[in-house]
């Protein structure tokens, strides 16, 4: 699945760190989220868009043909 | 093991603060559990009417003394990280981080796989030198899958 968390992270000048100290996960889960390595659950989905104040559509990325849709 | 042994629920440091106290106290029933068997079979080798291998009376000394250094190093472990903040936050992103947790289940799932691979290879290879080997691992693998099942049942209900 792709996101646009690095996109908005740098917009809002926001480190690694910070954001994964912000939504209670290691910096590794979100390298590994920024590269689509890693789904994130509904939970950390939301957490997330909470944190940048925007919906879970608008910076998670469902592509339909890769989940078979 | 991180995943495995050691996942934890807790939102902060305080929650997670019980969550360490917990464990520690597992630690110390392991620590008991590892010198009474290391004390056990001390005692047995000092004994003439003890019916035990030389050999085993080795092997339960090494798992004794296996799991008192263990344990112990955990306990310390876990005291030095319930003294400082930063290394607290640090253990409990690492006890609840979503994707440890999911790289764990993978893993153990793998390993249970080589498991039940490595029992019937065992047990057919090993079934030609000592037959009562093959029930004793159809035993094993029944018990695997009964357990399987039972818990299947349940987080079924459950979720």
């Amino acid at each position: 699945m792709q996101t646009r968390i690095q996109e908005f992270r740098k917009l809002r000048k926001i480190t690694q760190s910070e954001l994964a100290d912000a939504v209670n996960v290691t910096r590794q889960t979100i390298i590994s989220l920024e590269n689509g390595k890693y789904k994130a659950s509904l939970v950390l989905a939301h957490k997330i868009a909470q944190f940048f104040g925007i919906a879970i559509e608008d910076i998670f990325i469902f592509n339909e043909e890769e989940e078979n849709i | 093991m991180k995943g495995l042994f050691c996942s934890s629920k807790a939102s902060n440091n305080e929650e997670y603060k019980k969550d360490v106290k917990t464990r520690m106290k597992i630690l110390i029933i392991i620590f008991v559990t590892g010198s009474i068997t290391l004390i056990t079979s001390l005692l047995a080798k000092n004994m003439q009417s003890v019916a035990v291998s030389r050999q085993m009376l080795n092997v339960y000394s090494g798992v004794g003394t296996g799991l008192i250094v263990g344990s112990a190093a955990l306990w310390i472990k876990n005291k030095i990280i319930l003294a400082d903040d930063e290394k607290l936050k640090k253990s409990r992103l690492d006890s609840t981080d979503e994707r440890i947790r999911e790289i764990a289940n993978k893993a153990f799932k793998a390993a249970g796989t080589v498991l039940l691979f490595a029992l019937y290879v065992t047990g057919l290879i090993g079934g030609l030198f000592y037959p009562f080997l093959v029930r004793l691992l159809l035993y094993l693998i029944c018990i695997f899958f009964a357990a399987y099942v039972t818990a299947y049942r349940i987080y079924e209900k459950r979720m």
